[in-house]
């Protein structure tokens, strides 16, 4: 078969509806035929052993195709990056050809279904995942466009400006919905691209990037429709808190997802603290929102303790419990700047929280006769764990003049004192090095005075 | 973290200990065999059969940069120029790399491409600019005709917003692209015309809670994003502005029971961590926070005994990235010039620009390292560069 047979039938492939079908290598051909493509079962198959020559031609047709028209070029990179995922200039002429085309409605959601199909075999190409976010601007940039022009600014006709705003806000919530909802549809599909290909490292960035994009609108924009985004958005964070500790449930070694579950709780804080000190009259405080973060935060804590408990062996699950913990102890601060304040907040946060990392010690001396291996590691990262929430205490402790100052700010710490703050930390540290001998690292830390 | 600047009162008799391996089951260093390896590798790589050179044409001039830098480290570089055909064609090859690098211009971005006929991209850009540094062609006169387009498509990618660097005309921003930049700029000594205050400002708002860094703003930190990010940050002299405690912590347990390093946490620990998290720690002045001995020996047992050349781990296939990597962390851990004593006129490996040391030296690029603790001795390779002590505030 010549390289033009091989690029036309690949093409007439992929002009099916590739919404229907993954890509998959075969390993061993399992059909004499001399075809280098098999479709079925929802498969478009492609032969390892053809892949050299594949590349080989179809670059060979991108050299020339480069030169001729959009859609020369559309079809001939279609199949070159099935191949060769990273290829930075054929993604640029892709690019090029896109932009130079008539643009027709679905232009952007068509160039999708081919950046998600070609997803479902190459996952860690840096450039193919910038054209999905180039192509995502662009479907925003459509979307935006319907957007009403701001209110002129004419305070002498109420009642025209009250219709005009009526109108406008109809529309408006209508294109942030299908924002969030193209949001939504991006976080499935990296979900299911994580699912695939486990810690995918630029699956679980797009995803998050999704999220941060949609907090940099709402910061940015201040028109009337800000709020049923600043709505959709908060309950999207909501859902995704809610399904990361579901997947860490099952992935308990994903530090991916362990990453962005911390992100979605900055957020849901960030969100919270935008909404506590609007910058403009059009926002006001939503009592709804603060109740939700609080309580997610509280439970953030025991959810990242009930997952260690579960699987204690699991690096990625202590550290999950690290990143709630900073997460919290941020929030606890932020929070505990209102003056007025009541004390419910207080005891809340108050409760059992210095005992549960007391605790964690006293569990690690009561299991010394264990020496094996998964014990010893289990050990190790309990107490490398409870020293990282000291460190990060102490840390903030730096931040104010005296330790009371600290506890008065920080009420999650109340009752604590310095000396027995000390206490624990120098028994933590002795523990770490009695351990470490393998690990010069905290061998390095000279003993802290006490 | 206090910091004082204290580049005067360094011993520059005082030597890094270097630490050797003694066990018995550990392989020995195969120099000739990765030499071959590097040597027979453009061919392999132009094979017709050849998936692998199939697949990476667009990305050649990086695979280029990578060969010539290991080969550097276990060659002299007389040798180095005859084996690769670097400034003249070896046999079998109608044009030098050199010619072949100035082919890969891109008259139209102003950058190098991967390829010839590719567009210009900070990433081959870097590695064009290496190679000519290593091939000491950077006063070659037809670079010197390019040279201020070159400039000015890197100066063009940083974003006035924030300071970040996108990687060609399009927009991708990552803080690999920053480290390409300044390591470009400062090597074509050029780093007045970008804002290196900001750029410095950009990586450090990419910083995690963990102390560690990812390839955009709340992105997962990942060792080979923390060395760009700490590369880029020595090369503007901004390292007080690193939290060096937290992250050498986060790095210190990237290290597996093989000994061998991951990039992120659970992860399988791969060779070419070595070189990400080795360089970080030691710009960083900590490389004694992992177990050297066990890295050494986990980067050993990757080699490819019968071919030459360094798998990601052990059993795996070889590739020329990973025996870049691979042989670079050995020069950072100091076992190379002790494990082969006939390497030992040559040359070591320099962490902040990703050359041989002699290079850096001779073109005189400026930087910043850190010792962890006064008094702490700056390693021979390091000397040239401005020194920031300081003193640890971890568990204090
Ligand atoms: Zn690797």
């Amino acid at each position: 078969m010549n390289a033009l047979n091989a690029l036309d039938q690949l093409w007439e492939l992929l002009c099916l509806n590739p919404k229907e079908f993954d890509i998959a290598i075969l390993r061993s051909p399992d059909d004499n035929t001399k075809n280098p493509f098999v479709l079925q079962e929802g498969h478009l198959g492609l032969h390892a052993g053809d892949l050299p020559w594949l590349a080989r031609d179809f670059r060979t047709a991108y050299r020339t195709a480069r030169l001729q028209d959009c859609d020369s070029v559309l079809k001939v990179t279609s199949c070159l990056l099935l191949v060769c995922p990273d290829h930075a200039t054929a993604w640029a002429d892709r690019k090029r050809a896109l932009l130079s085309v008539q643009c027709h409605e679905d232009l952007w959601t068509r160039e999708l279904d081919f950046v998600n199909l070609l997803m479902t075999r190459h996952t860690k190409a840096p450039t193919s995942w910038f054209h999905r976010k180039f192509v995502l601007q662009q479907r925003i940039l459509q979307l935006l466009s319907a957007l009403p022009p701001p209110p002129p600014p004419n305070d002498d006709h109420d009642d025209q400006e009250n219709t005009f705003s009526t109108t406008c806000t109809t529309t408006t919530t209508c294109i942030y919905s299908n924002m969030v909802q193209l949001a939504r549809d991006e976080i499935q599909i990296c979900a299911r691209i994580a699912d695939r290909y486990p810690k995918n490292y630029y699956a679980w960035t797009h995803r998050s990037q999704m999220l941060q994009k949609i907090h940099h609108m709402l910061q940015d924009d201040s028109t009337s429709g800000t709020r049923t985004l600043a709505d959709h958005y908060t309950q999207l964070l909501q859902d995704q808190w809610q399904s990361t500790t579901r997947w860490l449930q099952s992935h308990v070694s994903d530090h991916s997802a362990a990453h962005y579950g911390g992100m979605v709780l900055q957020l849901l804080r960030r969100q919270q603290l935008q909404q506590h000190n609007p910058q403009d009259h059009h926002q006001v405080p939503d009592n709804d929102t603060t109740q939700l973060v609080h309580a997610m935060m509280i439970s953030s804590i025991t959810v990242a303790q009930q997952l260690v408990e579960r699987h204690p062996s699991h690096e990625v699950l202590w550290i999950f419990r690290r990143i709630c913990n900073h997460e919290f102890l941020c929030y606890a601060m932020a929070i505990t700047d209102d003056e007025d304040d009541d004390d419910n907040t207080a005891l809340l946060l108050n409760s059992s929280y210095w005992k549960d990392h007391i605790d964690i010690i006293f569990c690690v001396e009561g299991n010394n006769h264990d020496n094996s291996l998964e014990a010893q590691r289990t050990q190790l990262y309990q107490l490398s764990y409870v020293a990282w929430m000291l460190e990060d205490v102490g840390r903030l402790a730096k931040r104010f003049d005296s330790w009371n100052d600290l506890v008065r700010r920080v009420r999650l710490l109340q009752g604590v004192t310095q000396q027995e703050y000390q206490t624990l930390r120098n028994t933590v540290l002795t523990q770490l090095r009695e351990r470490k001998e393998t690990i010069p690292f905290y061998q390095q830390q000279q003993h802290p005075q006490v | 973290m206090t910091t004082t600047s204290s580049s005067t009162s360094i011993d520059k008799t005082q030597k890094v200990s270097l630490q050797v391996p003694t066990t018995t089951d550990v392989p020995p260093f195969f120099a000739g065999l990765h030499t071959s390896y590097i040597a027979g590798l453009a061919e392999k790589l132009d094979a017709k059969t050849s998936y692998e050179g199939a697949v990476t044409e667009h990305l050649r001039m990086s695979g280029v940069y990578w060969s010539l830098t290991a080969l550097s480290l276990l060659k002299s570089p007389e040798e180095v120029d005859v084996i690769m055909g670097l400034t003249a064609p070896t046999a079998g090859r109608p044009i030098s790399i050199v010619d072949w690098v100035l082919q890969c211009y891109d008259n139209r971005s102003g950058g190098f491409g991967g390829n010839i006929g590719h567009d210009g991209h900070l990433l081959y850009t870097l590695s064009a600019i290496q190679i000519l540094a290593l091939a000491d062609r950077l006063q070659d006169e037809r670079f010197l005709n390019l040279k201020e387009s070159v400039i000015d498509f890197v100066a063009a990618r940083q974003q006035p917003t924030d300071g970040s660097f996108t990687g060609d005309e399009w927009g991708e921003i990552d803080t690999r692209f920053t480290y390409c930049a300044l390591s470009s700029l400062s090597i074509l000594k050029a780093l007045d015309r970008v804002n290196v205050t900001q750029a410095a400002d950009f990586i450090l708002s990419c910083r995690n809670f963990d102390g560690g860094f990812g390839c955009t703003i709340g992105a997962e930190s990942h060792a080979g994003q923390v060395f760009t990010c700490v590369g880029a940050l020595s090369i503007a002299k901004s390292l007080h502005k690193l939290d060096a405690d937290l992250l050498g912590w986060w790095l210190a347990e990237r290290q597996c029971d093989s000994g061998g390093l991951n990039g992120r946490p659970e992860k399988q620990a791969d060779v070419c961590y070595s070189w990400w998290i080795l360089s970080v720690l030691s710009i960083t002045g900590r490389v004694s926070w992992i177990n050297r001995d066990k890295l050494a020996t986990f980067i050993l047992k990757c080699q490819d005994d019968e071919d030459g050349g360094i798998a990601d781990r052990p059993d795996d296939m070889a590739d020329i990235f990973h025996t870049f990597f691979g042989i670079s962390g050995l020069s950072l851990l100091g076992h190379l010039h002790a494990a082969i004593p006939e390497c030992a006129p040559f040359r070591q490996i320099d962490p902040v620009y990703a050359l041989p040391t002699d290079v850096v030296q001779k073109l005189g690029l400026q930087g910043q390292i850190m010792v962890a603790q006064e008094g702490d001795s700056v390693e021979e390779r390091l000397q040239q560069y401005d020194t920031l002590t300081s003193q640890h505030k971890l568990f204090q």
